[in-house]
């Protein structure tokens, strides 16, 4: 388990570090090289696309030329065979009639390719024999430009073409001289061919010929009816100037933009061909390879862009999942702080693992005390496909693991059976928990409805979650212990049992602070003294815990000796204060009430004042108090006693800050709500004191005490012991005076009962103690009839003086003339007085 | 709520013939008694003066306080007259129930008192 907690703090590292890795410049780069890579293919594929363009024109070129060579080819058949009708012999005969006859062969009707016919024109322009059927064209023929051209150069020459005169069409006149039989130039033959009508056709247009144009010498377009020129004459000058080329995104031979032109010049004919085709149609394929290509390389850039997005798309999941594990770890560990109890760690760890697999069933065991079976937590996850886990099965895992004390990885066909139940389940993983010193506490495990649930370092992540539990459990076991420890000292310091006194009736609420701010240094304290005084107190020691504890123990301790000591409230604060350890702070309250007055004292030491309740006006009064700092606190200020005469129906209040300050709450306020308790509180201390607790604290952290005290009217029966000492006796005639009013005794009546208890007190002194220490008990009763006071001592009675005997006489005399009744009783173990007045 | 100090005032004033007057405030008790009856005794030491004790003040008495008045008392009748007077009704009650006067001149007022103090002076003087 250790060498796995170690793997599972290294997986913690391992966290931090993925999550602190940086991630845009990655994502940034690989955006980058893909524009790269797409730009750079596209650069490619226009270069592609540019040479095909520079294909489609080659080849248009080529086709050009090809249809060159072919007119050229063509003419120059036609030359020849013009050339062999010269050389025949009825052509060198210079017979007009031998050349009709002969010529006859290639008139109308006849396979010759002179579909024009052919006929023989004399030197002088005349034409002396044709095979047209008509007879020879009258009139001369000598302006005719083959005609010059033949005899100029005496070379064949193939003419422009000219409409005929006759019938209209177009036509292509070829001519070669004639020769006699002496080999002189006698004249010209010419032949004709009638040009078809050349339109393009779907055919020519599939073999690449679509916008073929033929312009002759003369600049006519041999492929029109009406043999039109170019209207683009500066194009034609600049084919003028080439042999054969190709012109790519010019004008064309109508002047419209955007075409390709090509040519090529047969030489024989001297004809120029031209295929003048749009743009768009010659580069249709580069452009389709182009468009195909493109979309290709854009296809391909949108698939790796969402390869790049769906990788950054789960890296940033990644990321957030490790985040969100980071800070689930980071609240786990902060909750298990948090732990008070072991049920608090058991729920922090059932909840953290819960968080970290939604789809599983997480059970953990704890052993509270080693003899008890395990409490046990089971949570299913909201995503978990597992039925509910009974706690005979979930408890049957964790002792399981808990026995084993090793990790568990069950990865398939888990088979979770108890004594009632049979389940199964897909994997389970476990660890045992320990305490620090190595002893078993328990298991935790998840059990998941898919088998191979969890990867390596899941498992690790398990053993880390059971490291931290191990820390909290030493952690909560101190706390728990030390807080058992210090409560259990603070209820053993704290008073039982309040006193029973008559007029008062008390209440005292003490409440240690919950485990995780742990117990403080509150207390409260009655101590009635035997002269019928109360001394009530309520302090709070500065701190927490078993010190606090301590202290407050103390300083409780020396409370009740000083109060027993002095009758002052002042004066006992004041000597508390050396009891206080060094360098601690206490405050605390002291209010001393005489039930035979009803007079109220009190000082305070730095603490919240108490509040005094007047039942029958329906007030709350603050006791206002001297301006006296903490104990151990420099400078200390001064300490006097308050005083006050409590009204009829009064209560009192004294209480620690813990009842009245809170969280969100100023104590100003707190003490409103207090005092707004407190009058809506009608009943008795006893009844009402848990309630307002509970109304003002339901959940205080702090400790708080709260003593209630009722100051009743003087009770009819009081016992009080002073100690046999002259100078005690004159307090007690006024107190006693005090109660005989409060009992609303007649003046003279009042007047005489105290003498006469001045007179017994007097007489137990000089002749019960003499000289001795010892205490006096007495006993006042009223009743509706009877006054009736007791002075009892446990002195021996020793025969006094002469003259004191005299003058004791007088005393006994005065008690016995004053009260209805002076009863002396000397016996061995003391003198009891008993004076009775009828009223 | 100390009983330490003396709630009894004593004071002295001499009137044109010579009566003492130690007029006594507060409670004559076992505590302040033996202060009265020590400065009684004192006045006792000077003859010839006519003393008027005037326990007109006094809240309160007891059998101490009697015996240290009539101590005081007699300590002065060896040289001078003396009177107690003014006594309070509970006072008187007191001095009654103790029969203070079968030991002691008692007078009720003040005014008597003083007459009756002349009287014995010049009487015991003559």
């Amino acid at each position: 388990m250790r060498r796995i907690g170690r793997a599972g703090t290294s997986f913690e590292d391992a966290l931090a570090r993925k999550v602190s890795r940086p991630r845009g410049p990655f994502l940034l780069g690989a955006l980058l090289a893909v524009l790269v890579v797409v730009v750079a293919a596209l650069a490619f594929v226009w270069r592609q696309y540019d040479d095909g363009k520079d294909d489609a024109a080659q080849d248009l070129r080529a086709r050009a030329v090809l249809a060159a060579t072919v007119f050229d080819t063509y003419f120059t058949g036609q030359l020849q065979t013009l050339s062999a009708i010269a050389a025949s012999p009825a052509v060198v005969s210079k017979d007009p009639d031998q050349m009709r006859r002969y010529f006859a062969h290639f008139g109308p009707g006849s396979s010759s390719s002179f579909t024009a016919g052919v006929g023989w024109i004399d030197l002088r322009g005349r034409q002396r024999a044709t095979s047209d059927p008509n007879g020879p064209v009258r009139g001369s023929l000598a302006d005719r430009s083959y005609f010059k051209g033949v005899i100029a150069t005496k070379k064949s020459i193939v003419g422009e073409a000219i409409v005929a005169q006759r019938s209209k069409r177009r036509l292509i006149v070829m001519a070669v001289p004639t020769r006699d039989a002496r080999g002189r130039v006698s004249g010209v033959l010419a032949g004709g061919i009638i040009l078809q009508q050349a339109a393009n056709d779907a055919r020519s247009n599939n073999l690449g010929y679509a916008g073929l144009q033929v312009i002759d010498r003369a600049g006519q377009q041999v492929t029109r009816r009406d043999l039109e020129r170019p209207a683009n004459s500066a194009l034609v000058a600049r084919l003028a100037r080439s042999k054969e080329g190709v012109l790519v995104d010019t004008a064309g031979l109508d002047g419209s933009s955007g075409r390709v032109v090509a040519f090529a010049r047969s030489a024989s004919p001297g004809w120029t061909t031209v295929l003048d085709q749009p743009t768009s149609v010659v580069f249709a394929d580069a452009r389709q390879a182009l468009t195909r290509e493109a979309i290709l390389i854009c296809g391909a850039a949108a698939f790796m862009l969402l390869l790049i997005g769906w990788a950054a798309w789960r890296a940033r999941r990644e990321l957030r999942a490790s985040r969100e594990q980071v800070a689930r770890w980071a609240q786990f560990t902060r909750s298990l702080h948090d732990a008070a109890d072991m049920t608090d760690v058991r729920e922090v760890l059932t909840g953290a693992l819960s968080s970290e697999y939604p789809d599983g069933t997480v059970v953990v065991g704890l052993d509270p005390s080693v003899p008890e079976p395990l409490s046990v937590a089971v949570r299913r996850g909201p995503h978990s496909r597992l039925a509910e886990l009974s706690d005979d099965v979930a408890m049957s895992i964790a002792s399981r693991i808990t026995d084993a004390d090793a990790p568990v990885a069950l990865e398939r066909d888990v088979e979770l059976d108890a004594d009632r139940d049979r389940r199964r389940a897909g994997s389970l993983y476990g660890v045992p928990l320990r305490y620090r010193d190595g002893r078993p506490a328990g298991a935790a495990a998840v059990v998941f409805s898919r088998a191979n649930r969890l990867a390596g370092h899941d498992v690790a992540l398990l053993g880390a979650y059971a490291d931290q539990v191990e820390q909290a459990l030493g952690r909560v076991r101190r706390h728990e212990e030390e807080h058992d420890a210090a409560v259990l000292l603070q209820q053993s310091l704290l008073p039982n049992l309040l006193p029973d006194l008559a007029g008062v009736a008390l209440a005292a609420h003490y409440r240690a602070g919950a485990l995780n701010t742990r117990v403080g240094g509150d207390w409260y304290d009655v101590v009635r003294r035997p002269d019928g005084l109360v001394h009530l107190t309520v302090g709070d020691v500065a701190g927490r815990g078993i010190d606090a504890a301590i202290s407050m123990g103390q300083l409780r301790n020396a409370f009740r000796a000083y109060a027993l000591e002095h009758a002052s409230p002042s004066a006992v604060i004041e000597r508390l204060e050396r009891h206080l350890p060094e360098d601690e702070m206490a405050t605390m309250v002291c209010a001393t009430y005489d039930v035979c007055t009803r007079e109220l004292a009190y000082a305070s030491a730095g603490h919240l004042p108490p509040l005094l309740l007047d039942r029958e006006r329906g007030s709350i009064t603050p006791l206002s108090l001297s301006h006296r700092g903490p104990l151990g606190w420099r400078p200390s200020g001064v300490i006097r006693d308050e005083r006050l005469r409590v009204p009829h129906e009064a209560m009192l209040a004294l209480y620690t800050d813990g009842l009245v300050e809170h969280r969100n709450v100023s104590i100003d306020d707190g003490i409103d709500r207090l005092s707004e308790t407190l009058l809506d509180a009608a009943a008795a201390p006893q009844e009402s004191i848990d309630a307002i607790v509970q109304s003002l604290a339901p959940n205080a952290e702090d400790d708080i005490a709260l003593l209630l005290v009722d100051l009743g009217d003087a009770p009819e029966d009081i016992e009080l012991e002073i100690p046999a000492d002259l100078r005690t006796v004159r307090e007690l005639r006024r107190r006693v005076h005090g109660w005989l009013t409060q009992r609303q005794i007649d003046d003279d009546m009042q007047r005489a009962a105290v003498l006469a208890l001045n007179e017994a007190c007097a007489n137990a002194i000089e002749h019960g103690y003499r000289e001795q220490t010892g205490t006096i008990s007495i006993q006042l009763s009223h009743r509706s009839e009877m006054l009736r006071i007791s002075v009892e001592d446990q002195g021996t009675w020793r025969q006094p003086p002469e003259d004191a005997t005299r003058n004791r006489g007088r005393g006994i005399l005065l008690m016995q003339k004053l009260m209805t009744k002076a009863d002396i009783r000397r016996q061995p173990s003391g003198t009891r007085v008993v004076l009775e007045q009828n009223l | 709520m100390s009983a330490d100090s003396s709630p009894l005032s004593i004071s002295f004033a001499r009137d044109g013939d010579g009566v003492l007057v130690v007029a006594l405030t507060g409670e004559l008790d076992f505590l302040s008694a033996p202060d009265l009856c020590a400065r009684l005794s004192d006045i006792g030491g000077e003859p010839g003066n006519a003393v008027v004790v005037d326990v007109s003040g006094l809240t309160f008495i007891d059998s101490t306080g009697l015996n240290s008045l009539v101590a005081g008392a007699q300590a002065i009748r060896a040289t001078s007259a003396i009177v107690v007077a003014g006594a309070s009704k509970h006072v008187a009650r007191v001095f009654e129930i103790v029969r203070l006067a079968e030991t002691i001149r008692v007078e009720s007022t003040i005014e008597d008192a003083m007459r009756a103090a002349r009287e014995d002076s010049s009487a015991s003087s003559s």
